[in-house]
């Protein structure tokens, strides 16, 4: 029992995904799910990063597109194309990324903090940087993500 | 077109709730009002407020009043006041009733759930019937 407590304190677990070369991380506990692509409504007067909204489950949920938003180039694959559900103290907001991995626990002491910049995202969108081996995962702070959208049209739970 | 033809149109006293979909969004409650008739491509409604055309609406129906709505055995694809049916519509028609009162708002549907356009199929269906 008190080896899974020293666990749970010193290992994070994390959903990670991939969009152009770059490598992302999320907390699993704010993933709601992870869904295929589905009908994307676009809503007028949004910013370029904000696709739309999708009707999931009869819950209306903005969706974000991660590339666009973080101006990030490359080549893109559309048939992994996911899109990443979250929710944070009740709110929900869709991201749209390349394709997820895998769900990775990570200890603690293999999270640095995040450089002021890396792979043109600042630091303020950014909780650490994962060291795995040759892997380098960027840790994406969701919570100033969803503060960012807190305009957008987000549905209570 | 085939679409269109496909469902006929009824005319039944549903209940809808709705609320504008747009940028930015503070949370704003959903509005109650009467379906006048609905299709398997739209419908329409009565409102107090005017939409432009072009705007886009979250459309909550809750449809019931078939003989066999029964809240305990329910399939998947139907739907009850419970569980309405979701739907994204576009805003393709207005009349002015009376004015700054009263319009029929006019939607196109633009986006279901897929379970969700089950359940208005058997509606309108088992509506046709009886």
């Amino acid at each position: 029992m008190e080896d899974k407590k020293t666990n749970e304190a010193t290992i994070r677990e994390l959903v990670t995904f991939k969009v152009a070369e770059e490598e992302f991380a999320v907390d699993i506990l704010k993933v709601q799910e992870i869904i295929r692509m589905i009908e994307i409504t676009r809503i007028p007067r949004t910013p370029e990063f904000v696709e739309g909204v999708i009707n999931l489950r009869g819950k209306v949920i903005p969706v974000i597109d991660f590339r666009k938003r973080f101006n990030i180039q490359g080549k893109e694959e559309e048939k992994d194309t996911r899109i990443i559900v979250t929710d944070i103290g009740g709110k929900t907001l869709g991201f749209i990324v390349d394709s997820v991995s895998e769900v990775l626990r990570i200890p603690l002491s293999s999270i640095e903090p995040p450089p002021p910049v890396i792979a043109g995202i600042e630091s303020e969108y950014i909780n650490g940087v994962g060291k795995l081996d040759d892997r380098l995962l960027i840790l994406i702070n969701l919570d100033k993500l969803l503060l960012e959208n807190e305009k957008m049209i987000i549905e209570k739970n | 077109m085939r679409e269109k033809r496909k469902f006929a149109r009824i005319d039944k006293k549903t209940l809808i709730e709705f609320r504008e979909l747009k940028h930015p969004i503070e949370e704003k409650k959903y509005i109650l009002s009467n379906i006048k008739d609905i299709s398997g491509s739209g419908l329409l409604f009565q409102s107090e407020k005017e939409y432009k055309i072009g705007t886009f609406l979250h459309l909550k129906i809750a449809l019931t009043g078939g003989k066999e709505d029964n809240p305990r055995f329910r399939k998947i694809g139907e739907a009850s006041l419970c569980h309405p049916i979701s739907i994204i519509g576009r805003v393709v028609r207005i009349e002015e009733l009376k004015k700054g009162a009263s319009y029929d708002i006019g939607i196109r549907f633009v986006n279901f759930y897929e379970n969700d356009a089950a359940g208005l199929i058997n509606f309108i269906n088992k509506n046709l019937e009886h």
